[in-house]
C-alpha cells in the first residue's frame, strides 16, 4: 500500500511513475499540477516536525492521510478517493444553500494565515514578494518562513492555486466553522461560488484533515477574545480604511508593473494577492477615489477576476490587523464582487496590459487565468460604491441567486479532475464566457499548435495514420452486434480470408507416347467401374446358327453308334497304366481292405463313374474290403452311388459294412488329410451313419495308412491329386496308390507318374483309360455303349476344330490382301 | 420297368429333366438353364450341410461331449469353444474373437500344404529332372538310352524355356522400350512353344471330359427312351 501510494499515476497515460518526478516518464505529460489546492499547500507549510516518517510516501499525501485517520469520524469513505465525484451532485446544492446561510452569518470573518499562506507561495522569494510579505510585517502578519522550505513545484502549486477563485481560504471557516469570525459580507457572494466549487473539488476526508490542521495551527493567529474582529459588520456599514490606501496603492501599482514580466516570461505566475493589494483601494474607492484613480494603474475590474480579488480581499490578518490598529475595513464589499466579475478573462484589456503579451483583441486570456475556474456573474456594477447600500444589498440579492444557480453549474462541471473527464478549467471559462454571451475560445484564440511531445501521444493519428480506409471497404456489417455497422474491420486479416486458389501450370514433360499411354491407362480405369450393357443379340444370328449346329453335329455323331448298335471303333491296346493297376488289384486277397477316395464332383461323374466302376467291378471281384473316404463333402455321397452303380451294371451285391465301409468326409482340408494319414483311426472314428468303423473285422488290421493293401484315389482336380501325393507319401510305405483322374488332370500328374521313382503307381486317365482297364478285366460294357460315341464325337470334335482353324486361316490371308482391312483382324 | 423302383423313376425323371433344362442352353440363356444351376448349387449346399451336421459336428464334437467321460469331455472342449469363436465370425462386433481361431486354421493348413509342397513334390521333381541325364539311371531304363536321353534333353529344354519365358527382366533398348536380352528372348520363344502344347494338351483333356460326360448325359437318354418304349 505503501508503495503504490508512492507513484503517481499519469493523468495521461496512466502508467505509475515514481512519486518525485514531475512529468511522466512515458509520455512526458504533467504529473504534478501546477497549481497546488490550499490543503496541498498548506501541507507544504506545515513544519517538518510534525510529519511523521511513513516511509516513501510523499509528505504532503502523508500527512494528509494521517490527519484523514484523525477525522475518521466525520470522514466515511476515506479510502475510496473517488467518492466525491460521487456524491459531489447529490451534496452541491445542499452546500451552496448552506454555504450563504452560514456566510451572511459568518462575514466578516478574518481569514486565517492559510490565506496568506496561500498567496505567499512563489517558486522563488523575489524582490518584490519580499516587499509584499514587509507589506504583511507591517499588518503585523507572521512572516512565512516555511517558504524556503519548501520544494519549488509545491510553491509554484500553491501560487497557481492562490489564482484560483476556488481556493479561497474561506470555504473551511464558512463551512466547517461557523463560530469563527465572519468574513466581510462584501466577498461573501464571490467566495461563495469559489467557496462551493472548491468544497466540491477535495473529498471530505482531505477537508476534514484540513480543518483538524488548521485548528491547531491557525487558529492562535487569530484572537479569540476579540469578538469585534470575529464578528464583521455588513459591509455597507464598516468604515473605509483612510490610511494605508497610499502604501497599497504604491504597492499595487509596483506588483502590477511587476506582474506582467511574469506573464510574458511564462514562468510562475504573479501572485494575485499583491495584485488585490494595489487595486484594493480602487475597488473601494469611495473615499479617496480620486487618490486611487491616480495611484491605481488601469481599472481593476479589467486586470483581475473576482477570484484574485476575494483571495486578496480575504487576506488573513489584514482585517484582523485593521481592527487591532483601529482601522476600519474598507468598505470595498459591495464592489468586490464587481471587481471580481471583472477579473474574468480580461475581455478588454487595458493598452499597458496588451503591451504586456496580451493580443490586441483582448480576447485572449493568459493560460492560468483561462484555467481558472472563472466567477460566475460578470455584470459589471464597478459603479456601485459603497454609499449605494440599497443597491448593494439588492445586487447581493441578485448576486445570490446567480450564484446558486451559476454554483450548481460550476459545481457540477468543478468535481471531474482534469485527467478523469477530460474537461479543464478552460472549459468551465467556456461556459462562463458563453453564459456572458462572449465569443468562445476557438472564436477568440488562434488555432493553437500542438506541442512536440504532445503529437506522439496522438493515439487516433498515430494508429490511423496512413490507412486509407476505400468506399469499397465500408461496407455493411451484415450480422453479429456490428450488424448494419459501416466500415466495421474484417474479422479475419485479408490473407485469411477465403480465396479461390491460384492456378499454376504443372505441366509435366511427357512424351506424346507417354501421354497416350496415360490416357489408355486412364481410359480403361474409367471404363472398369462403367455398367456395360449386354449387346442385344439376335434370336437368330451366325453365333446361334453356328452353335446349333456344332450341337447337333456333335449330337448326332454320339447318338449314332448308340442307335446303330454296332462297334464303328475298335478297342483300344491295354495300356500299360491300366495293366499295372489290373495286376495291383489281383494282388489283392478276398477282405484286404482297400482304401478308394472318391474326390470328384457330380459333374465329373460322367466320365470318372465309368473309370471307377471298372476298377471296382475288378475290387469286387477280388472280394476286397472297399473303405471309402473323401476330401469333398460330396464325395461320400459319389462314393455311395458308385457302389451302387456297379453293383447293379456289374452284377455285384456289396453291402455296406460287410463288403465296404464309408468313412465319410475328411474335414480340414490338407491338414485333416495329414490328420488321416498319421491317424486314420482317430481322424475318422465314424463312419457316415454314424458307427463305429474300426470295429469293423476287415479293418482291425488297420492302425495306419499304410496298413492298407492299396489306395485309390479317384479325382478330377489336380490340386486334391497333389495333395493325396504330399501328405500321404511319407505313410504309405509299400502300399500301391492308384489315381484315377480326368482326362484334363492327366498332364498335370504326369509327372509324378512317368519318372524311374514315380510318386504314383498307376494313373488312369479319362474314358480311354477305363476301356483299357476293362481289357484287363475282360469287361467290354464302356467300350460297347461310350467308346463308339465316345470316338465319333472326338473326331468331330478335332474336324470342327480343324475346320475352324482353316477358315479363320483363310480369313486372316483374305484380310491381308486386302489393304482396308489389315488393321482390324480378327476372327469368324 | 426293369425292376426299377419308384425312387429310382422319379429320380430318373428329375435328372432327365434337369439334363434337357441344362441342353437348353444351346439355345441361349434362359430361365430353365438358370433353374438348372440353381437346383444343383442349392441341392449341394444342403447336402454339405446336413452331411457337416450328421457326419461331423454330432458325432464328433456333441456326442462326445454329452456322452463322453470327463476326459473326453475336456478334450473336446477347446476344440467346442473354438468352433464357437469361429461361429462369432458372422457377427462384425465379435468377429475378433473368431480371428484368432482363423488364425490358427490358416497357420496350420498354409505349414502342411508348404511342407508337403516341399516334400512330396519340390524335391521329388528336381531329383527327377536331374535324373533324366543320369547315365547311370538311363541306362536302367527299358527304352533304348538314345530315346530316354532324348526325353531328358527335350523335358531339360522344354522346363529352361518356358522359364526363360516368364523371366520379365530386361533392359531399354531402342526408344527407351524395355527388351530382353537375345539368348533369353530366343529361350522365351522356344518356352512359348512348350507353353502352347501344354495348353493344347489341357485343352485336349478338358474336352475329353467334357465329351465322355455329353456322352454318359446321351447314353441317360437313350435308356430312359429305351426304358420308356420297353
Amino acid at each position: 500500500m505503501v508503495a503504490e501510494m508512492d507513484d503517481v499515476r499519469c493523468p495521461m497515460c496512466g502508467r505509475l511513475n515514481p512519486a518525485h518526478l514531475e512529468v511522466c516518464q512515458y509520455c512526458e505529460a504533467r504529473l504534478k499540477p501546477l497549481r497546488l489546492s490550499p490543503e496541498e499547500q498548506e501541507e507544504n507549510e506545515a513544519p517538518e516536525e510534525i510529519r511523521p516518517d511513513t516511509g516513501g510516501v510523499t509528505d504532503w499525501l502523508r500527512s494528509l492521510a494521517q490527519e484523514g485517520e484523525e477525522a475518521a469520524s466525520r470522514s466515511t469513505s476515506e479510502d475510496d478517493s473517488l467518492d466525491w465525484l460521487k456524491e459531489l451532485k447529490g451534496e452541491q446544492e445542499i452546500e451552496a444553500e448552506d454555504f450563504f446561510e452560514r456566510l451572511d452569518s459568518t462575514i466578516g470573518e478574518p481569514d486565517t494565515q492559510d490565506w496568506s499562506d496561500r498567496i505567499g507561495g512563489r517558486e522563488e522569494p523575489l524582490d518584490e514578494e519580499r516587499k509584499i510579505e514587509n507589506l504583511f510585517d507591517e499588518r503585523a502578519l507572521p512572516p512565512r518562513e516555511e517558504d524556503e522550505t519548501q520544494p519549488e513545484w509545491l510553491l509554484e502549486m500553491r501560487a497557481s492555486y492562490a489564482e484560483s477563485p476556488l481556493e479561497a481560504p474561506i470555504e473551511e471557516e464558512c463551512e466547517e466553522s461557523p463560530g469563527e469570525p465572519p468574513l466581510p459580507q462584501a466577498f461573501a457572494t464571490e467566495d461563495a461560488a469559489a467557496l462551493q466549487s472548491a468544497e466540491a473539488a477535495y473529498p471530505d476526508w482531505y477537508l476534514d484533515s484540513k480543518e483538524a490542521k488548521e485548528a491547531e495551527e491557525e487558529q492562535p493567529s487569530i484572537a479569540p477574545e476579540d469578538e469585534e474582529a470575529k464578528h464583521i459588520l455588513p459591509i455597507t456599514e464598516q468604515p473605509l480604511p483612510e490610511e494605508g490606501f497610499e502604501g497599497r496603492e504604491e504597492e499595487a501599482e509596483w506588483v502590477l508593473e511587476e506582474w506582467i514580466p511574469y506573464e510574458e516570461e511564462g514562468t510562475a505566475e504573479p501572485s494575485l494577492s499583491e495584485e488585490f493589494q494595489a487595486s484594493q483601494p480602487q475597488a473601494s474607492g469611495a473615499v479617496e477615489e480620486s487618490k486611487l484613480e491616480e495611484a491605481s494603474p488601469p481599472p481593476l475590474e479589467e486586470v483581475f477576476d473576482a477570484s484574485t480579488l476575494a483571495e486578496d480581499v480575504f487576506a488573513p490578518g489584514e482585517g484582523e490587523a485593521k481592527q487591532a490598529t483601529g482601522e476600519e475595513l474598507p468598505s470595498e464589499p459591495s464592489a468586490a464582487p464587481e471587481v471580481e466579475q471583472t477579473g474574468l478573462p480580461s475581455i478588454e484589456l487595458p493598452d499597458w496590459l496588451l503591451d504586456s503579451g496580451v493580443s490586441e483583441n483582448g480576447l485572449e486570456v493568459p493560460d492560468w487565468l483561462l484555467s481558472a475556474p472563472q466567477p460566475l456573474d460578470v455584470a459589471a456594477p464597478l459603479e456601485l460604491s459603497v454609499e449605494e447600500p440599497e443597491a448593494v444589498a439588492k445586487i447581493e440579492a441578485e448576486e445570490r441567486e446567480e450564484f446558486l444557480e451559476a454554483g450548481l453549474s460550476e459545481i457540477e462541471a468543478q468535481p471531474s479532475p482534469d485527467w478523469l473527464e477530460g474537461t479543464g478549467e478552460g472549459v468551465q471559462a467556456e461556459q462562463l464566457l458563453e453564459k456572458e454571451g462572449l465569443p468562445g475560445p476557438e472564436e477568440r484564440l488562434e488555432q493553437a499548435e500542438i506541442p512536440a511531445w504532445l503529437k506522439p501521444m496522438q493515439p487516433i493519428e498515430s494508429v490511423t495514420k496512413g490507412i486509407v480506409i476505400e468506399e469499397d471497404d465500408a461496407r455493411v456489417e451484415p450480422a453479429g452486434p456490428l450488424a448494419g455497422l459501416k466500415g466495421v474491420l474484417p474479422a479475419e486479416p485479408e490473407i485469411a480470408l477465403p480465396r479461390e486458389p491460384s492456378a499454376y501450370n504443372l505441366k509435366l514433360q511427357v512424351t506424346e507416347r507417354q501421354q497416350a499411354h496415360a490416357q489408355t491407362l486412364k481410359k480403361l480405369i474409367e471404363e472398369e467401374g462403367l455398367v456395360k450393357p449386354l449387346p442385344q443379340e439376335a434370336f437368330v444370328s451366325p453365333q446361334h446358327i453356328l452353335r446349333l449346329f456344332i450341337a447337333f453335329s456333335l449330337f448326332l455323331a454320339i447318338l449314332f453308334p448308340m442307335v446303330m448298335s454296332f462297334p464303328m471303333v475298335e478297342r483300344p491296346p491295354l495300356s500299360e497304366s491300366a495293366l499295372a493297376a489290373s495286376q495291383i488289384v489281383n494282388r489283392l486277397s478276398e477282405g484286404d481292405p482297400v482304401l478308394v477316395v472318391v474326390d470328384y464332383q457330380a459333374g465329373y461323374a460322367g466320365e470318372l463313374d465309368a473309370v471307377v466302376s471298372s476298377v471296382f467291378d475288378h475290387l469286387m471281384i477280388r472280394g476286397a474290403f472297399i473303405t471309402l473316404v473323401s476330401t469333398s463333402p460330396l464325395g461320400a455321397l459319389q462314393a455311395e452311388r458308385l457302389i451302387a452303380t456297379t453293383n447293379r451294371n456289374y452284377q455285384h451285391d456289396y453291402r455296406r459294412e460287410a463288403h465296404y465301409l464309408n468313412l465319410g468326409y475328411i474335414p480340414g482340408g490338407t491338414a485333416g488329410l495329414r490328420s488321416f494319414a498319421e491317424q486314420p483311426r482317430l481322424t475318422l472314428p465314424l463312419t457316415i451313419e454314424g458307427t463305429m468303423a474300426w470295429s469293423i473285422q476287415a479293418l482291425a488290421s488297420v492302425n495306419q495308412l499304410s496298413d492298407f493293401r492299396a489306395i485309390i484315389v479317384a479325382t478330377e482336380a489336380s490340386e486334391i491329386a497333389r495333395a493325396w501325393i504330399e501328405q500321404t507319401q511319407a505313410h504309405l510305405g509299400a502300399t500301391p496308390l492308384l489315381f484315377v483322374v480326368g482326362a484334363q488332370t492327366q498332364p498335370s500328374l504326369l509327372p509324378y507318374a512317368q519318372q524311374p521313382l514315380p510318386q504314383i503307381t498307376v494313373l488312369l486317365s479319362g474314358l480311354s483309360g477305363g476301356v483299357s482297364y476293362e481289357q484287363a478285366t475282360g469287361r467290354t460294357k464302356i467300350y460297347d455303349n461310350r467308346w463308339a460315341s465316345f470316338s465319333l464325337g472326338g473326331i468331330l470334335i478335332i474336324s470342327l476344330i480343324l475346320i475352324g482353324s482353316v477358315a479363320n486361316l483363310i480369313a486372316a490371308l483374305f484380310r491381308a490382301n486386302t489393304p482396308g482391312k489389315k488393321a482390324e483382324g480378327g476372327s469368324l | 420297368m426293369n425292376g426299377l423302383g419308384l425312387a429310382d423313376l422319379i429320380g430318373i425323371l428329375v435328372g432327365l429333366a434337369v439334363t434337357l433344362m441344362t441342353f437348353s442352353y444351346l439355345i441361349g440363356d434362359n430361365l430353365f438353364f438358370r433353374i438348372a444351376i440353381h437346383v444343383f448349387v442349392g441341392v449341394s449346399a444342403g447336402f454339405v450341410i446336413v452331411l457337416a451336421w450328421y457326419s461331423i459336428i454330432w458325432p464328433q464334437l456333441v456326442v462326445p461331449l454329452i456322452a463322453g467321460d470327463l476326459s473326453t469331455r475336456l478334450a473336446w472342449l477347446l476344440p467346442g469353444i473354438l468352433a464357437l469363436l469361429l461361429i462369432l465370425r458372422a457377427s462384425p462386433r465379435f468377429a475378433a474373437l473368431g480371428g484368432i481361431v482363423v488364425s490358427f486354421l490358416v497357420g496350420v493348413g498354409a505349414a502342411t500344404a508348404v511342407g508337403g509342397a516341399v516334400v512330396g513334390t519340390v524335391f521329388p521333381q528336381i531329383n527327377q529332372a536331374a535324373s533324366v541325364l543320369d547315365l547311370s539311371s538311363v541306362a536302367q531304363q527299358p527304352s533304348s538310352i538314345w530315346t530316354t536321353l532324348f526325353n531328358g534333353i527335350l523335358m531339360l529344354a522344354g522346363t529352361i524355356s518356358t522359364l526363360a519365358f516368364f523371366h520379365f527382366g530386361a533392359r531399354s533398348g531402342t526408344q527407351n522400350l524395355p527388351r530382353r536380352q537375345a539368348w533369353i528372348e530366343v529361350l522365351a520363344t522356344v518356352g512359348q512353344v512348350f507353353i502352347a502344347i501344354t495348353f493344347g494338351a489341357l485343352y485336349a483333356g478338358i474336352l475329353q471330359t467334357t465329351l465322355a460326360a455329353f456322352v454318359e448325359r446321351v447314353e441317360f437318354l437313350m435308356n430312359f427312351i429305351a426304358v420308356l418304349l420297353g
